[in-house]
């Protein structure tokens, strides 16, 4: 490996993984509130709750201060669309795979709730790895939808050939309409 | 024409990057700040002004030209011309490059696209040359307070303009060299012979091309001047006599075997550059007359018979 190689590898990307840890944080949000509203009898209320709050507050805060900023910016990028699909349905499944098996762990004991952290590191770096960081309650809270855009077909052979996610306020995309949207992640953009 | 978009109100901008070679050529984006943008737009303002203010401009662009640093050249904007240029401006969207910091070096060209506020569409396309070798002497430095440090990493150089802009309708060209090797032009007019010959000689039927088609499909000279005739529509209304009478005066010999004539393989150069009007006599001085080739050359305005 070239010495230009481990530099980079030693920079990748740290922005990206920032907003990337922030949005799966983000999307656990409403397991951290139930678990707020909950507490444990080996923490007391006032720091479970500081440590939940935490979790909830600040990667949603950092997330909207990146939309929000992305939203300032004059310009975007073009998204060239060609067929999408709804993936609204997906945080109904993520919130019922996700909450309900965790929100009925017994976390009153040091043993669970260390086996029950693990896990949720395991969740977290698999959402990180499969880019489903896009599923987040609060983008639905504040009426976004979100698409899955299939690549334009008729486009040319540099077109991409990825999936894309989409978020938007659109109820409905039409097939080769260019888009003017922000890029939020790898593969992850927002219309605002 | 290349004023249509209003660079002042561009609503969706990118940047990619072009990575290897031939069929094994990909196109990535990178993502950019707000500075980058607007060094980016300042670039295509810069090339649409040079291209402007050149004198002369726009000329059609000729393969077979010997062409100077800096002209206005124009192309059509089709897969025909160039499969590469026709793809960076259709493309629908790009994937991101999966890490920059790596592919720097491997990069061959660079390009812009963006969109202005009614959807005009204009790329600016450049050959990364110049801060590959950057990347590669390690020395550059910068002014920290009063002292100098050496700026360590991948580095990027953005340039002043673009080798060429793509809009609509046209291949606009400021450096012509540059934009024949960002296009691989020379292996697409090799692919392009067959089609270019077939066209020529739908036009002097009394011509066996076989031997042309041979040289024009593995010599890049002679399928420049292929491509160069059949684009310029050289080939049409040719009067036999005359051609007849242009080849002795260059040397080209002719074999007429039950009326197909056929080109010693040795002149179809000469043949070709006639058809190309690069071949012409002069008879100023005393004794025979001289004949030159024309490396680069523009019709002359037609001259009035006088009264």
């Amino acid at each position: 490996m070239s010495e230009s190689q481990r530099h980079a590898d030693r920079l990748e990307k740290p922005d990206l993984l920032l907003i990337r840890t922030m949005m799966v944080l983000g999307g656990m949000s409403p397991l951290f509130l139930l678990w707020a509203i909950r507490g444990t009898s080996i923490i007391s209320d006032g720091a479970f709750l500081a440590i939940c709050g935490c979790l909830i507050v600040i990667p949603n805060l950092l997330l909207g201060i990146k939309i929000s900023s992305l939203s300032r910016r004059p310009r975007g990028v073009p998204l060239i669309i060609g067929t999408t699909e709804d993936r609204r349905q997906d945080i109904l499944v993520y919130l019922f795979a996700m909450l309900l098996p965790f929100y009925s762990v017994d976390l009153d004991s040091w043993r669970n709730m260390i086996a029950t952290t693990v896990a949720i590191i395991f969740i977290f770096y698999i959402f990180l790895t499969l880019n489903l960081h896009y599923m987040n309650i609060f983008f639905s809270l504040f009426r976004f939808r979100i698409f899955a855009v299939f690549p334009a077909e008729n486009a040319s052979s540099f077109t991409s050939k990825e999936t894309v996610i989409l978020i938007t306020r659109r109820k409905r995309l039409h097939r080769n309409d260019r888009m003017n949207v922000k890029r939020l992640t790898n593969g992850i953009y927002v219309e605002v | 024409m290349l004023g249509d978009i209003d660079l002042s109100a561009v609503r969706s901008i990118e940047l990619g990057v072009a990575i290897g070679r031939g069929s094994g050529l990909e196109i990535r984006s990178v993502p950019i700040d707000q500075r980058v943008e607007d060094s980016l737009i300042e670039m295509l303002e810069a090339t649409r002004t040079t291209l402007l203010s050149i004198e002369d401009g726009p000329k059609q662009f000729e393969a077979s030209e010997k062409h100077s640093g800096i002209d206005y050249l124009l192309l059509p904007n089709t897969e025909d011309t160039s499969v590469i240029a026709f793809s960076c401006f259709s493309a629908g969207t790009i994937d991101p490059l999966p890490d920059a910091k790596l592919s720097l070096p491997s990069i061959r060209f660079y390009f812009t696209r963006v969109f202005d506020k009614d959807g005009n569409l204009l790329v600016g396309v450049k050959q990364a040359a110049f801060f590959k070798s950057i990347v590669r002497t390690k020395g550059l430095m910068r002014f920290f307070d009063d002292s100098l440090r050496l700026i360590e990493g991948p580095l990027f150089q953005l340039d002043h303009d673009f080798d060429f802009l793509i809009n609509s309708e046209y291949l606009h060209i400021l450096r012509p060299r540059q934009f024949i090797q960002v296009c691989e032009l020379q292996k697409e007019l090799l692919r392009a012979a067959p089609k270019n010959v077939a066209e020529i000689s739908q036009h002097l039927p009394m011509f066996d091309f076989s031997g042309v088609l041979a040289a024009a499909s593995s010599k890049s000279t002679i399928a420049n001047l292929v491509a160069s005739i059949n684009a310029q529509g050289f080939m049409k209304g040719i009067n036999l006599d005359k051609l007849r009478i242009r080849c002795a005066a260059s040397g080209v010999a002719f074999n007429e075997v039950n009326g197909v004539i056929s080109i010693d393989n040795d002149h179809i150069a000469t043949f070709l550059e006639i058809l190309d009007r690069r071949r012409y006599e002069f008879d100023l001085a005393e004794g025979d007359s001289e004949n030159w080739v024309a490396g680069s050359r523009k019709r002359a305005p037609k001259i009035m018979a006088s009264q």
